[in-house]
């Protein structure tokens, strides 16, 4: 894949007409996406993430037409079924409930939880960060200290002190672990916005009167995105192993609640019963976070102009 | 060079202050006496009047203001007193230095096993570019770090010590660090080592791989690599003395970034290998709510982790001879 093909002429199109088929997209968001989808494996990442995000959402809609079961019903008589036994699609667990079910509730779980805390990381991390990078001097040096001091301590060790002192839904698991996740993009935000600071065009806007606030949002912030978005790409999948890994220990979601990572700690006491109990919820895990590491290899692939292979 | 070790290390000492302030505000953020909540965790049949909370409180010097109750903690810490844990009553320190050496013996392991793999596997992936073996080990190496450790953990486990077992195949030990019916011996705690070290490195060395074949192309590109093609060196000599002393310089960066990433796995780990180490004591110290216990083992632990990064650092500036100090 070389940066030749971004400007490839498309003729796959039928319906574009004769007169677009000559002139390929030239914007640099026309060109990553070209990038982006010029990549088996990032495309087939994608295709994988959009279906586990479909199963989520659509997890209400599933669990009534397709598996028939609820997340939360318990059967005691129909515990341990193997795959596709008496209507189970994955089986039961050890309280007789749907592990198809259960599975497609966990992905709105977790999936949820990554999702608010990339936003949540990326809210914090971006706006220290260029805060940090664009005011300099002793602002940038306080806000960077803050960041060494919190990226000192381990983050699952953080988590676990937090998590083990109050317990926590979903949305508040979710700022938490946004909390511990910031640091990273804020440091690169700021390396980004220190080079930035010294190009021409914001001397020009400068120069034209704009405002520091107007500087940093039309200005800085669409030229740091590229890099937040590789960032994000390659985070979430630690986000979610991150939530899986409290939810395995006791801490994060609590039953009955499905989380994969509960789940899969469920499963581990039973292990003697059935060992796919404890094998599916951990390979989906593996699979979404594999699927998102596609994505965000792809992603770098096609938006990190430094790089060329 | 001492100067700049000294100056590096006196960073230690405001980093380790603001991290004390940090745990011990976190610490006391919970809400309600923790006389109380002491009580109602350790049962019921513990009837004391509202009195009898008041005189333990002020002995324990818990109704004073935070700051003061921060400076007396910090005294004693200072002074190599990190309290006495309020579930077992034996000194902090002892705890703590006791699970240590099993800790560093498993990260120990954990990182050199990640190293001695990573990097054969990531040069030879630069530098055979493209072919079977590079693809291999890129899918490998994406998987890898995709995996959940804890999953990882969990199936090594049930196939090599209790699957093997049962299978009647020579299988290793399900947990624990050496062998508690009078083992302690280098083999003993070597096979009590694999399962654990090898789940730890795992998906270290998937990170290490793929970073090590990047940097690896990026530096085989350069033009002072053509030059030593050109003037006839050995294509092994260009590899492995010109490319790979250049290639791993950020590397030892990550590798100190992977301290606290590996300290945090042992955490997962130790729980579900039984391993007593670090890990395994924070972690039910979390549970217990063991106060003294969590905030000494979090205190050393963030020290150990500064330590780490300033040798990743100091090991940076005698590897590098371009870096300024």
């Amino acid at each position: 894949m070389s940066r030749a093909e971004a400007v490839h002429v498309d003729t796959t199109s039928d319906d574009v007409p004769a007169l677009e088929r000559q002139r390929p997209t030239r914007t640099y968001l026309g060109m990553a996406w070209r990038s982006f989808r010029a990549n088996p494996t990032a495309m087939a990442g994608l295709v994988v993430l959009v279906v586990m995000v479909a199963l989520a959402l659509g997890a209400g809609v599933l669990s009534e037409y397709v598996t028939g079961h609820t997340t939360y019903d318990q059967d005691l008589s129909a515990s341990f079924k193997a795959i596709g036994e008496d209507g189970y699609l994955l089986g039961s667990d050890a309280y007789g409930r749907d592990v198809a079910t259960r599975l497609l509730y966990g992905a709105r779980v977790s999936l949820g939880v990554a999702g608010l805390s990339i936003i949540g990381a990326m809210a914090i991390g971006v706006s220290w960060g260029v805060a940090a990078g664009y005011f300099g001097g002793w602002i940038d040096n306080a806000l960077m200290r803050v960041v060494d001091v919190l990226l000192a301590i381990p983050t699952l060790f953080m988590l676990l002190l937090i998590a083990s002192m109050w317990t926590m839904g979903p949305v508040a698991l979710g700022f938490i672990i946004a909390s511990l996740g910031w640091q990273t993009v804020s440091r690169l935000v700021r390396g980004e916005v220190l080079s930035l600071r010294e190009r021409d065009f914001i001397e020009a806007a400068r120069l034209i009167g704009a405002s520091d606030r107007r500087i940093m949002f039309r200005y800085i912030l669409p030229n740091v995105a590229p890099t937040v978005i590789v960032w994000a790409g390659l985070t979430v999948p630690a986000l979610i192993l991150w939530e899986a890994s409290l939810s395995y220990l006791g801490l994060g979601i609590q039953q009955p609640t499905p989380s994969w990572g509960n789940m899969l700690s469920d499963a581990q006491l039973v292990w003697s019963y059935s060992a796919t109990l404890v094998f599916l919820p951990g390979l989906a895990i593996f699979v979404t976070v594999f699927a998102i590491n596609l994505v965000g290899n792809g992603l770098r692939d096609a938006l990190d102009p430094r790089l060329s292979e | 060079m001492t100067r700049y070790i000294i100056r590096r290390l006196a960073q230690v000492v405001p980093l380790m202050i603001f991290i004390s302030m940090l745990l011990f505000a976190i610490a006391n953020l919970v809400p309600g006496s923790p006389v109380r909540n002491l009580i109602a965790q350790l049962g019921s049949h513990i009837r004391l009047t509202d009195a009898d909370i008041a005189r333990i409180e002020s002995y324990f010097g818990l109704d004073q203001p935070l700051y003061l109750r921060y400076f007396t903690w910090m005294g004693h810490v200072l002074q190599g007193d990190l309290g006495i844990s309020m579930i077992t009553h034996q000194p902090v320190n002892e705890l703590i230095l006791g699970r240590l050496p099993n800790t560093l013996l498993l990260t120990g392991t954990a990182f050199v096993l990640a190293l001695l793999f990573a990097v054969p596997v990531g040069v030879y992936g630069a530098v055979r570019r493209n072919t079977w073996f590079d693809h291999m080990s890129t899918a490998g190496a994406v998987s890898g770090y995709s995996i959940p450790s804890f999953w990882l953990a969990l199936m090594l486990l049930l196939l090599f010590a209790i699957k093997f077992e049962a299978w009647g195949l020579p299988s290793l030990p399900a947990g624990g660090a050496y062998d508690l019916r009078g083992g302690g011996g280098f083999w003993d705690r070597a096979q009590h080592l694999i399962l654990p070290a090898f789940s730890l490195a795992f998906v270290q060395t998937a990170l290490w791989t793929r970073y090590i074949r990047s940097q690896m192309l990026e530096v085989l590109s350069q033009d002072f690599i053509r030059t030593a093609r050109a003037k006839g060196v050995r294509e092994r000599i260009v590899v492995f003395r010109h490319g790979l002393r250049n290639a791993v310089l950020p590397l030892i960066t990550l590798m100190g970034l992977a301290i606290p990433e590996l300290f945090g796995g042992a955490l997962i780990i130790e729980q579900i290998y039984n391993y007593p180490g670090m890990g395994q004591l924070t972690f039910n110290a979390a549970m217990q709510h063991d106060y003294p216990l969590i905030m000494g083992t979090l205190l050393f632990v963030a020290f150990l982790v500064i330590m780490g990064n300033l040798i990743a650092d100091v090991a940076y500036a005698i590897a590098d001879p371009r870096v300024r100090y």
